[in-house]
C-alpha cells in the first residue's frame, strides 16, 4: 500500500463520521531531524453529504534520528499548551503502534499562510518586523516559564525535579548521550563536562516547563506575529534559564552578529523575558546554561554522526550536522568557556 | 588521478547548486540538493588536506604528551604517555593516521582531567598548553562552505 493509501485508510478511522476519505497532497517538510514531518491534504464527505478539506501535521518516527526523544512526551507538551498564551498547533491523535504508517506518529492540526525558515528573518525586507517578533518571541518563553506545572498533561509523562537537581539530570543525561555515541575522543566537551561539574549553578528560581529547543527555525511566524511554537521533542521540566541560554547558542546567531536568532540582543531578550515573566536571570547561572546548552548541542550532533556512521540512517542532514557542527560547537564550548584567545 | 578528487567533487557541487536546484521545486528536495553539494565541498577540502592536518596534529600532540610526562603524579598515567610517545609513526594512509590521533586524542583527555587536580606552576603551564592545543585542533578541522570558483 502506497504511503498515500495508508494515510488515507488511517484518517478514515480517525476522522469522526469521514468518508471517501482523499489525500490531494503529501509532502515531507525539510529539518525535523528527530522526526518526519509530512504535511498532509485531506478532502472527505461527511455524513450529511457535506465535503470537508483540511490540512494535518504528521509527525512520525524516523529510522534514525539526532535526537531520541519519546513521542508521548512530545505530544503531552503539545497538549499543555492547547488554548492558552503559548500559541501552538493543536495536537489531535497519537499513535503509539506501527500499524498505520509503519512507526508511531502523532497527528496536529496544520497552521497555514505563515513562515518557519530562519532564513527569511534574515532578509533586509524582513526588517521592520524583527523587533517585535523578537519580543513575541521571548513574551512567549517567559509565558512557558511562568505556567504553572502542576495540572498540565505533561506532568502525567514527565518527572518534575526539584530546584536542586536541575542541572544535574540534565547533565547526567547528556553525558550519557556522549558516552553512548561519540565515535572518537571529544577533548573539549569531556573538559566542558568536568568544568560543569566543578561550577553547579545556582538551584533553579521555579522548575518550569522547558521546551528544549527554543529559538528561531523552531516557530511559525507571519510579520511579528508568532503562530506556533514546534519542535517540542525535547520538552521537560527543569531549569527556565535553560532555554533561554539554548536560544542565545552561537550556532543559533545567522548573522554571526551576536545577535540571537539573528534577531535581537541577548540583554534585550532578557529585559523582555524578566519583565513579563517575574523571574529573575543570574548570570553565572545563565553562563552556566550557556556552557551547558555547548555540551548538549554536542550530544546531538554525535548522535546524528553515529546514526549515519553506523546506517542506521542515510539522511544527508546528519552527515552535513557532523562535518560542519560537531567543530563549529568545540569552537563555541572554547568561547564559552573563555579558552579561544 | 586526473582530474582529482577535490575538482571532481566541486564540480558535483556545483552541478547540483547550479543545474538541478533552481528546476527543483519541492522543498524537502531543495534542501537535500543543498546539503549534499555542501557535504561535496566539504569532501573536497577535506580529501586535499586529511593526512596534512592530521600529521600535524599528531606531532603537536606526541610533542605536548612526551612533554607532560615529567609534570603528572599518576604512574599509570605516565607510562601510558611513554608508551604512546614512543610509538612508531603510522603509514601517510589517512585511516592509519586517524587511527593514531584517536588514541593520542584519548590520552589527551585522560591527562587534562588529571592536570586539573594538580596544584602548582608547572601543572597551570601545562593545561594552559593543551588548552592551546584544543583552540588549534578546532582550527584546523575548520571547513570553507564556499563555493570554489
Amino acid at each position: 500500500m502506497s504511503f498515500e493509501a495508508s494515510i488515507a485508510r488511517y484518517f478514515s478511522a480517525r476522522l469522526h463520521d469521514a468518508h471517501d476519505v482523499e489525500v490531494t497532497r503529501v509532502d515531507r517538510i525539510p529539518g525535523g531531524a528527530s522526526r518526519e514531518t509530512w504535511t498532509v491534504d485531506l478532502r472527505w464527505l461527511e455524513g450529511n453529504g457535506k465535503q470537508r478539506q483540511q490540512g494535518f501535521i504528521i509527525r512520525r518516527d524516523p529510522e534514525a534520528s539526532l535526537v531520541d526523544s519519546d513521542r508521548r512526551i512530545e505530544f503531552d507538551f503539545y497538549r499543555s499548551f492547547a488554548d492558552s498564551s503559548v500559541p501552538v498547533p493543536r495536537p489531535l491523535f497519537l499513535e503509539t503502534e506501527a500499524t498505520w504508517l509503519e512507526r508511531p506518529f502523532f497527528v496536529m492540526e496544520r497552521i497555514d499562510g505563515c513562515e518557519s525558515q530562519f532564513q527569511a528573518l534574515l532578509d533586509p525586507g524582513f526588517a521592520p518586523h524583527r523587533d517585535g517578533l523578537a519580543r513575541r518571541m521571548y513574551e512567549i518563553l517567559a509565558d512557558i516559564a511562568a505556567t504553572p506545572i502542576d495540572a498540565l498533561p505533561a506532568a502525567e509523562s514527565s518527572d518534575v525535579p526539584a530546584p536542586d537537581a536541575c542541572w544535574r539530570r540534565e547533565l547526567d543525561y547528556w553525558e550519557g548521550v556522549i558516552d553512548a555515541n561519540e565515535l572518537e575522543p571529544q577533548p573539549i566537551v569531556r573538559a566542558g563536562i568536568r568544568w560543569l561539574r566543578r561550577h553547579p549553578p545556582l538551584p533553579a528560581e521555579r522548575v518550569a516547563v522547558v521546551h528544549g529547543d527554543y529559538r528561531t527555525g523552531n516557530f511559525l511566524y507571519r510579520g511579528d506575529e508568532i503562530l506556533g511554537i514546534l519542535d517540542w521533542e525535547m520538552a521537560h521540566f527543569g531549569d527556565p534559564l535553560e532555554d533561554l541560554a539554548w536560544s542565545f547558542m552561537p550556532a543559533w546567531q545567522w548573522a554571526r552578529d551576536g545577535k540571537a536568532g539573528g534577531i535581537v540582543d541577548p540583554d534585550d531578550a532578557i529585559r523582555i523575558w524578566e519583565a513579563r515573566s517575574g523571574l529573575r536571570v543570574a548570570r553565572p547561572a545563565l553562563h552556566w546554561w550557556q556552557v551547558f546548552s555547548c555540551v548538549k548541542a554536542q550530544g546531538i550532533w554525535l548522535t546524528g554522526a553515529r546514526e549515519f556512521a553506523e546506517g542506521r540512517a542515510t539522511d544527508t542532514l546528519l552527515a552535513f550536522t557532523s562535518y560542519w557542527l560537531i567543530n563549529a560547537q568545540d569552537r563555541f564550548l572554547l568561547q564559552a568557556l573563555g579558552r579561544l584567545g | 588521478m586526473i582530474p582529482s578528487v577535490p575538482l571532481v567533487l566541486n564540480g558535483l557541487a556545483r552541478t547540483l547548486l547550479m543545474d538541478l536546484l533552481p528546476r527543483t521545486a519541492h522543498p524537502y528536495s531543495a534542501q537535500t540538493l543543498q546539503l549534499d553539494a555542501a557535504l561535496a565541498m566539504m569532501c573536497a577540502q577535506e580529501f586535499d588536506r586529511a593526512a596534512a592536518r592530521l600529521a600535524e596534529e599528531n606531532a603537536a600532540l606526541t610533542a605536548l604528551l612526551g612533554d607532560a610526562a615529567s609534570v603528572v603524579a599518576d604512574t599509570s598515567l605516565r607510562d601510558a604517555l611513554h608508551a604512546a610517545t614512543g610509538a612508531a609513526t603510522p603509514s601517510l594512509l589517512v585511516s592509519a593516521l586517524h587511527e593514531r590521533n584517536r588514541a593520542l586524542r584519548g590520552l589527551l583527555v585522560r591527562l587534562h582531567a588529571h592536570v586539573e587536580t594538580l596544584e602548582g606552576e608547572s601543572a597551570r603551564g601545562l593545561e594552559a598548553r593543551i588548552w592551546a592545543e584544543l583552540a588549534e585542533s578546532t582550527r584546523r578541522r575548520q571547513l570553507d562552505l564556499a563555493m570554489p570558483s
